[in-house]
């Protein structure tokens, strides 16, 4: 494919767009021209860090490394915190929404008046009424829509003085509906006669499939080196689509101050992302508008935008002229939420008589739902770059359907990806006649991004690799498939390799950093905090780079009127990239105090300290001379002899010339019930390599979350829906079946490892976790259960039905 | 959740007076009555609270029976020493319930009585339901992994009740109390099929309520087992049950074997049982009995899996009793 030409005003136009950052972050093939020019941008302006604040990086770290609880613990364990949905103003109206029992209508008739005539009830909007604007990612999904998409979808929404009014008013709203032709399989939405899903807009989709799918990386030539291979196999592969299942669901908040100020309280990964949606919404300059998420309760990707609940919000209160609150109900929240979306892999490889990965073929279709949403080509991206292959082809296709729209989930396409290829290399290793962690090790990729021919700017998978091996006891404990049976409990053991782009990617952001007379520091910062830790690991950052003690550090986030800017909260990039901006406005404090500090000082004209601020170093709270500790001062009596506050500001830098990439290993060893198809997860090993860990607590923390997550995708969990009504059915608590803690193994058999060859890039050698751990547990856990059994399942989740199914096929008839 | 009435008499004949009149509901827990009120699928006028009638909560020996009082709390059931003693497969049958929490709400008689959990039924939006007055079900064509192996009709909902199964095994009785005052009616007779009438579930008046259950002398404190299995080890309503006694070792007199989450009512395993009868429960045995549990299961498009769920935990029970 020829690239297109990107102008330069097309870059800057890109690098301001919330949602081309949100595709460029999690698809970097959609789009592959425009990301790539961007990139190329990002690389040639992007400062590298200055000589003088080369100077004074510390010369040992303090504080990095350590375990420290999260700052906002307290006020979430006493039940203080305030979320986006514990927000109550004065004179605030409630939200219900009325939403479509059909998959695929066109509204030919909406009544509202009862609605509107029950007392309490303050405004009602409908596609009719509601800003006509194509709203964010999906570009051809409006605020409301007159023709639905999937069942479950907004169709009105009524402001009301209480929540029972409003919802008892959406209950009075007439639609009348004329019911279209609807499918909820990618496949079947792909073949020739199946409904047109197009939804007519320009450039989206070519029938049913999107404009956004690319044929992707090619290398060498996979044909020919697969015909020469000695060993070959193929398989098809399926997960399903799965749900965020955030506690708390999406909400907002919104009040108005006269006609051109508005604050909105959002649940959200990105308040700088829903600063600049709003602001187009309603023509307002973007400092017109205060976004605050201080408290995140769930987002694992689903609020990296505000959609329709921000915009629907601000709309009702603007009418009312009274701040309003939506909340979506669960109903709602499973349904038009955005979701993980199904996918299904057809691979294929040839390997030479020693094992080693000669071809490799993979073609994905995923289902991405309703209207063009976030599925885009990323079930690749750990395909791409976990194994060494030459001579390779990757291609994705996206299509339309009616389910929920999909969008991005903790690791987005890569759970997906890493599922479908590990358990094809476990039966290619089988074919092979190796052992799994062999074959791994054989064929992983170590050193380069294949494609870019770019080093890795760190990499720990081997490491992994074999750490994890000797924590879960693989050399021991693995055996023939179907070979460890006592009784009617069969026991199976297996593992997963894995790497992908979550942790490593950086983006444009910004930090500030202001210290007071009495030697405090404030870590202000850009990350909107999303429960991941990021505010307390900035802190860390912040006081290690200044030098002041931990307990005199505070982190400012949350809100976009006092806050630097950023991108949102997602791609695991907040370390790499918010991390890098905190530890450059650090160091420029930290350039600032010891300049002070060398000053000349009235009334004696002496310095607080002899010597060039190169001489200087800090921690503790001191500035000190690097030749002798004990000639020191404190810093907050540098900081007052400014008489005032000091401040430091920076912006991310990245050294070019490296790929960028983490990686994982897991291990998992379970114990399956062949008279009832139960599988218990004994353990679990999860070694992931964090390049270093800032906040080693917070680090295991998101090991053991991720994971869980990756549990549930290959023990239960997967969205439902009606055969011939194309609706879903489970969305509840009740009947999706998200892991509990007794579904994980207790603490002592759920093991992180934490591999830390430290990154060329990262700030302190750091990259991000919060993701790439989601992937392995599900392969893992589905090699496990073949271990046991010795019958392949490919389709997650690997429920009982089908270990049943399984079974029948070599015992008891 | 629109305004209702809410009652609290301090004795039976009170609360069955109170019931008599227009959309009144039962309640004591709330677990279940507080959902289906929210999701607006029985009208009600009228909420009657039994927690005001003292000792309707009495876990007791009486007349040689194991007596429960329908108010008696699930998470009681399940810790207290005479029910695991009398009647251990209703104590496991009771530990197997839902969450701590509910248990701590729940009681024995709402247990029994609780809606199905059908997720057609359940959905507001699928108001053309047989069982909401409709004229359709959603699972014959739809997705039915819920769904029953035996005796659906208009409605393939299964009995959603873990204790139901445990004292079907035990041959319980229930006592109900009326406007007529009580009357006695064994288990498997309290619970009605869609061929019958697929707007209930239970053999209750609108005016009529659970006051005790009786575990008769003769099932209670032989060796009786329950087993559960469902997607996850908690919360999660049953996708096969079993609740199984036997009277006589090492040859067995009797056995009783009810069978869940496979059909509208707790499902006796009638051919299992003659076949166990004058038998030793050895390997042989176990299986023969297990496969003849499911004779007759008619399945729909996504619950055949039952058959062989139910089939393995047949054969665990009576595994664990021949022990």
């Amino acid at each position: 494919m020829k690239a297109k030409k990107i102008t330069e005003k097309r870059i800057l136009e890109l690098l301001d767009d919330p949602q081309f950052n949100l595709i460029a972050a999690e698809s970097p093939w959609a789009f592959a021209d425009e990301i790539e020019a961007v990139n190329q941008y990002l690389m040639a302006t992007t400062p590298k860090l200055p000589e003088h604040l080369r100077a004074v990086q510390p010369q040992q770290t303090r504080i990095v490394g350590r375990r420290v609880a999260r700052i906002e613990d307290p006020d979430r364990l006493t039940g203080q915190a305030i979320f986006t949905t514990d927000v109550r103003l004065p004179g605030m109206l409630h939200t219900a929404i009325l939403h479509s029992p059909h998959a695929h209508a066109l509204i030919e008739n909406i009544d509202t008046s009862a609605a509107e005539a029950l007392p309490g009830v303050r405004a009602v909007l409908t596609y009719k009424n509601v800003l006509k604007e194509r709203i964010g990612g999906p570009p051809d999904m409006f605020i409301l829509n007159q023709e639905i998409h999937f069942a479950g979808e907004e169709v009105a929404a009524v402001a009301a003085e209480d929540i029972h009014t409003a919802r008892e008013a959406a209950g009075l709203i007439r639609v009348t509906y004329r019911v279209l032709p609807s499918v909820t399989d990618a496949e079947a939405a792909l073949a020739p006669g199946a409904p047109d899903l197009g939804h007519g807009a320009e450039g989206i989709a070519r029938g049913n499939q999107l404009a956004m799918s690319y044929p992707l990386t090619k290398r060498g030539n996979f044909d020919t080196a697969y015909a020469g291979a000695a060993v070959k196999h193929e398989g098809t592969y399926r997960t399903s689509t799965l749900q965020h299942a955030t506690l708390e669901p999406r909400a907002a908040v919104a009040l108005w101050h006269g006609p051109d100020q508005l604050t909105v309280w959002a649940s959200t990964q990105y308040i700088m992302g829903v600063r600049a949606e709003l602001a187009t919404t309603f023509g307002l300059p973007r400092s017109h508008v205060r976004v605050i998420c201080q408290h995140m309760g769930g987002g694992f990707g689903d609020k990296s935008s505000s959609v329709r609940q921000g915009r629907i919000a601000a709309i009702l209160a603007r009418m009312t002229q009274r701040p309003v609150r939506v909340e979506y109900d669960r109903q709602l929240n499973f349904n038009a939420a955005s979701h993980r979306y199904a996918t299904v892999v057809k691979l294929q490889a040839g390997a030479d008589r020693g094992g080693k990965l000669a071809a490799y073929r993979a073609d994905a279709i995923s289902d991405s739902g309703a209207y063009a949403a976030f599925s885009l080509a990323d079930v690749m991206v750990s395909l791409v770059r976990t194994y060494h292959a030459e001579n390779a082809h990757f291609q994705q296709v996206s299509a339309l359907t009616n389910r929920g729209p999909s969008g991005f989930q903790r690791c987005v396409g890569n759970p997906q990806g890493t599922f479908c290829q590990d358990i094809f290399m476990d039966e290619l290793a089988e074919k092979a006649g190796m052992d799994p962690l062999d074959f791994r090790l054989a064929n992983v990729e170590t050193k380069v991004d294949q494609d870019r021919k770019l080093p890795w700017a760190s990499c720990g998978i081997v490491e992994c690799l074999q750490e994890g091996a000797k924590a879960i006891g693989w050399r021991q404990k693995w055996h023939k498939p179907g070979a460890a049976i006592t009784g009617s409990k069969a026991h199976g053991i297996g593992m997963t390799a894995h790497a992908c782009a979550h942790g490593s990617m950086a983006f444009p952001m910004t930090a500030m950093m202001k210290i007071d007379r009495d030697g405090s520091l404030d870590v202000i910062q850009s990350t909107t905090d999303i429960g991941g830790g990021q505010s307390t690991q900035m802190m860390m950052i912040g006081a290690e780079t200044v030098g002041v003690r931990l307990e005199d550090a505070h982190p400012s986030y949350g809100d976009s009127a006092f806050t630097a800017d950023s991108v949102g909260t997602y791609g695991s990039l907040q370390t790499m990239t918010g991390g890098s901006a905190v530890r450059v406005a650090g160091l420029d404090l930290k350039w600032r105090i010891l300049q002070q500090a060398t000053k000349p000082l009235p009334p004696k004209n002496a310095p607080l300290l002899p010597g060039k601020p190169e001489d200087l170093d800090t921690g503790d709270g001191f500035v000190f001379l690097k030749a002798d500790p004990s000639k020191r001062v404190p810093i907050r009596d540098v900081v007052a002899s400014t008489g005032g506050p000091m401040m430091g500001q920076g912006a991310h830098t990245i050294p070019a010339g490296y790929g960028m990439s983490t990686f994982a290993a897991g291990f998992a060893e379970v114990e399956v019930d062949l008279d009832t198809g139960d599988v218990r997860l004994l353990r679990y090993v999860a070694a992931n390599d964090v390049g270093k860990a800032v906040n080693r607590l917070g680090v295991e923390q998101q090991i053991e979350g991720a994971s869980s997550m990756g549990i549930g995708m290959v023990l239960g969990e997967e969205m439902k829906f009606d055969g011939p009504g194309n609706f879903p059915v489970n969305w509840n608590w009740e009947n999706y079946a998200m892991p509990t803690v007794l579904e994980t193994p207790k603490w002592a058999d759920y093991k992180p490892i934490i591999v830390e060859p430290g990154d060329a890039i990262g700030p302190y050698g750091a990259k991000g976790v919060g993701e790439p751990p989601t992937s392995p547990p599900a392969p893992a856990i589905a090699n496990a259960i073949y271990n046991a059994i010795g019958v392949r399942i490919h389709d997650a989740p690997i429920t009982r039905d089908k270990v049943l199914a399984g079974l029948a096929q070599i015992r008891r008839g | 959740m629109k305004s209702f009435e809410h009652m609290s008499p301090t004795s039976v004949q009170e609360a069955v007076k109170m019931l008599s009149v227009g959309n009144a509901r039962v309640i004591a827990g709330g677990t279940d009555l507080l959902g289906i009120m929210k999701d607006g699928l029985l009208p009600t006028d009228r909420v009657v609270d039994l927690k005001a009638i003292p000792g309707l909560d009495k876990i007791r020996e009486e007349s040689g029976e194991l007596r429960i009082g329908a108010l008696a709390r699930i998470g009681d059931l399940a810790s207290s020493a005479l029910v695991q003693q009398k009647a251990p497969a209703l104590a496991a049958a009771a530990f197997a319930v839902a969450s701590p929490q509910i248990r701590n709400a729940g009681t024995l008689g709402g247990n029994l009585a609780q809606k199905v959990r059908c997720w057609y039924y359940r959905d507001a939006d699928r108001a053309d339901c047989y069982k909401r007055n409709g004229s359709y079900c959603y699972a014959i064509f739809g997705q039915s992994e819920l769904h029953a192996l035996f005796d659906g009709a208009a409605c393939f909902a299964v009995t959603p009740s873990d204790t139901a199964i445990a004292l079907s095994a035990l041959a319980a009785r229930i006592v109900v109390a009326g406007p007529k005052g009580e009357r006695e009616v064994g288990v498997d007779d309290f619970f009605i099929g869609p061929a019958v009438d697929y707007m209930r579930e239970v053999a209750l008046a609108a005016d009529e309520i659970i006051v005790d259950v009786r575990i008769p002398s003769t099932w209670s404190a032989q060796p009786s087992v329950f087993l559960k299995a469902a997607p996850r080890k908690a919360i999660d309503f049953a996708r096969g049950s079993v609740g199984a006694a036997v009277i006589g070792s090492p040859v067995i007199q009797k056995a009783r074997i009810s069978l869940g989450a496979v059909a509208p009512t707790p499902k006796r395993a009638t051919a299992s049982e003659a076949f166990l009868e004058g038998k030793r429960l050895d390997a042989a045995t176990i299986a023969k009995a297990a496969e003849l549990a499911t004779e007759g299961a008619k399945p729909l498009a996504n619950n055949a899996y039952k058959i062989r769920l139910t089939q393995g935990l047949v054969r665990q029970a009576l595994t664990r009793l021949a022990s």
